[in-house]
């Protein structure tokens, strides 16, 4: 039997011993041939850094918050990262005495790759676009600082309690809560969140991917495709003065007195060879595209019509190769992307595009 | 990505469509479905290209048309008792020689020598540009590279798995695909294939840098206001700085002078008309 921190375990290891802090502890059923059992799973922590485990055997004693000395325990790797296991020959004798610095650590995570579901995480970027606001805890007044950030996959919205983050160069963010909201990944960062200033380049705007490489609601990313359908609502939409929300009728249901103004929604499917997205848009993102100017959308004279705007949409888009930039959402339809422009290819673009494509071949 | 809502458009040359011989029956559903399957891995109903019309015929009961990509042709046929008349709507405006963006169904048939014949029902179509051409041709070719490197690396080992072959990079959805074909097409020859794709791609690549020697040389003309015109030297000059070599700038200053945008005022001196 071999003695190990956990910085020490990187390897499969038949039998080990070490002495640890119960992190967190969960239970799950598993359904088998032999019948229905119950395994638990959960975080293992010392003073040099924390790991999985997973336990087909657990003595009832032990506890989360627990500091624990465990024998013949064992390491395999799942999924290509070590993981403890406890089985029945596995020992455990509480350490109540023992007073346990635990040195969290995350796995680094690339923004496309933030998967759903609240976990911890590495996020290395650069931050942008901050906003201050205050909010009430208990009484207490307490603010709020949210940011973007960008890195060579994607961005994603980041928000930080009480604590100012340095902008316009690389950091480290350590112990990012990653949750979804919306339908969209966002990032929060606690006051145990540790922030540290790195050398980092990225290039700026949004990162190009692949539809069929799309997994994650995150933003700052751009596709490259041919509409392949466009939707039959698309065009000329009226929006209460007031609250700005779409109306059907010519009041608003909560504001009959605000009146209403045009405004421009388009959706359809882009098709880019990979597979296909669903990609909705406004007025600023395609009106550039579809020559559409504001005024002519307030023009009292002459106000638009609803079937040359939706003809206009569809002569501008249908048949022709586009760029769009946005963010993605997930919603009970499948992943769509909010577009914020949407640009023809242009000669640039396609020897962009070409680049990016021949790089996988070298 | 949306998922299982709409069968895939597959993008693919024409090419791979004609040297198609396997047509699979797919009894999943109440209904028999064929789906094509290419030597190179891509399987379905329907697919997406982009080409330019060459022939078209019209009559009574249906509008034919050839539209041709860098590798052959697709043959388009949409008939009056079809429901879709959004689809015949387009078509009534498609001209001859125009450039086209097509999606549609595929359906075959067996010709008096054995072989099979494909046709597409479009489902779509609209006019396109060159620049949306120049990025079909391209994804379509890095799409075909990808599943042609695939097959290969699957024929180098018998039984090999799918997961082996997504582990390598390719899409579950490619993987199948390729699994299905190297098997159906044991003897397919992928360099010829890859030949044509290498000189389409180098085509494009000259037509590409033509267009922007093009555009370089009317913005450089504009800016002079010598009726004299500028000198040929300069203009390659000016050129070179833009990544332009010479041969692309003589070719570029071919392509003006026919369309009638630029003048040779003397001997090698250039002016925008």
């Amino acid at each position: 039997m071999v003695i190990k921190k956990i910085n020490e375990i990187t390897d499969e290891i038949q039998d080990v011993e070490l002495t640890a802090k119960v992190l967190s502890l969960s239970q799950k059923e598993r359904n088998s041939e032999k019948g229905n059992s119950v395994y638990h799973y959960g975080l293992l922590g010392d003073e040099t850094g924390v790991l999985p485990f997973t336990a087909w055997n657990i003595s009832s004693m032990v506890r989360e918050k627990d500091v624990v000395n465990i024998k013949r325990a064992y390491t395999k790797k799942y999924n290509d990262k070590i993981r403890i296991y406890f089985d029945d020959k596995t020992e455990f004798a509480l350490k109540p005495d023992v007073e346990m610095e635990v040195k969290r650590t995350y796995n680094y995570e690339k923004i496309k790759n933030l998967g759903s579901g609240v976990k911890f995480v590495t996020l290395e970027g650069i931050l942008r676009e901050e906003k201050e606001r205050e909010f009430e805890n208990n009484g207490e007044k307490r603010k709020v600082y949210s940011y973007v950030m960008d890195d060579d996959t994607g961005s994603i919205r980041i928000s930080s309690f009480g604590r100012k983050l340095p902008m316009g160069h690389g950091v480290r963010l350590e112990g990012v809560k990653i949750d979804e909201f919306n339908g969209r990944v966002n990032a929060s960062l606690g006051e145990r969140a540790e922030v540290h200033d790195i050398e980092l380049q990225i290039e700026k705007g949004p990162k190009f991917t692949y539809i069929s490489e799309i997994v994650n609601p995150i933003g700052g990313i751009y596709i490259t495709g041919f509409p392949i359908s466009i939707g039959e609502k698309s065009g000329l939409i009226k929006r209460c003065k007031e609250c700005k929300k779409k109306i059907d009728d010519e009041r608003c249901e909560t504001h009959p007195e605000a009146g209403f103004y045009y405004d421009i929604f388009a959706y359809f499917n882009v098709d880019d060879g990979t597979g296909y997205i669903s990609v909705t848009t406004g007025m600023d993102a395609i009106k550039d595209i579809c020559g559409i100017k504001p005024e002519e959308l307030s023009n009292e004279k002459r106000p638009p019509l609803k079937k040359e705007i939706y003809e206009r949409i569809e002569r501008s888009l249908m048949g022709k190769a586009l760029k769009i930039q946005g963010s993605l959402s997930k919603n009970t339809m499948g992943m769509s992307l909010r577009a914020s422009l949407v640009s023809s290819i242009r000669v640039e673009d396609n020897k962009e595009l070409k680049k990016i494509m021949e790089s996988e071949f070298l | 990505m949306r998922e299982g809502k709409r069968e895939p458009a597959r993008w693919i040359f024409s090419k791979e469509l004609r040297e198609t011989t396997v047509v699979e029956e797919n009894t999943e559903s109440e209904k028999i479905r064929s789906m094509f399957l290419t030597p190179l891995g891509s399987n379905g109903r329907r697919i997406f290209f982009v080409g330019n019309v060459t022939n078209q015929r019209e009559d009574e009961k249906s509008i034919r048309l050839t539209v041709s990509d860098p590798t052959g042709a697709f043959y388009l046929s949409f008939f009056e008792r079809d429901f879709n008349q959004n689809v015949k709507r387009q078509l009534e405006k498609i001209e001859l020689n125009q450039n086209v963006a097509v999606m549609g169904r595929v359906s075959h048939y067996t010709g008096e020598d054995g072989k099979i014949l494909f046709n597409i029902n479009p489902e779509l179509i609209h006019e396109t540009d060159t620049e949306s051409m120049n990025f079909w041709n391209m994804r379509t070719a890095y799409l075909c590279r990808r599943r042609i490197i695939g097959s290969k690396e699957a024929l180098k080992k018998a039984d090999i798995s799918q997961s082996v072959l997504t582990a390598s990079g390719l899409t579950e959805d490619e993987a199948e695909g390729i699994l299905k074909s190297i098997k159906a097409y044991p003897n397919y020859d992928y360099t010829k294939f890859e030949e044509v794709l290498t000189s389409l791609l180098f085509n494009q690549q000259i037509s590409q840098n033509i267009n922007i020697a093009k555009d370089g040389i009317i913005e450089f003309l504009s800016s002079g206001v010598d009726p004299q015109g500028i000198k040929y030297e300069e203009i390659v000059s000016e050129l070179l700085k833009k990544g332009v070599s010479q041969n692309e700038v003589d070719e570029a200053l071919n392509v003006l002078g026919r369309e009638g945008d630029v003048f040779e005022v003397s001997l090698k001196r250039y002016r925008k008309i």
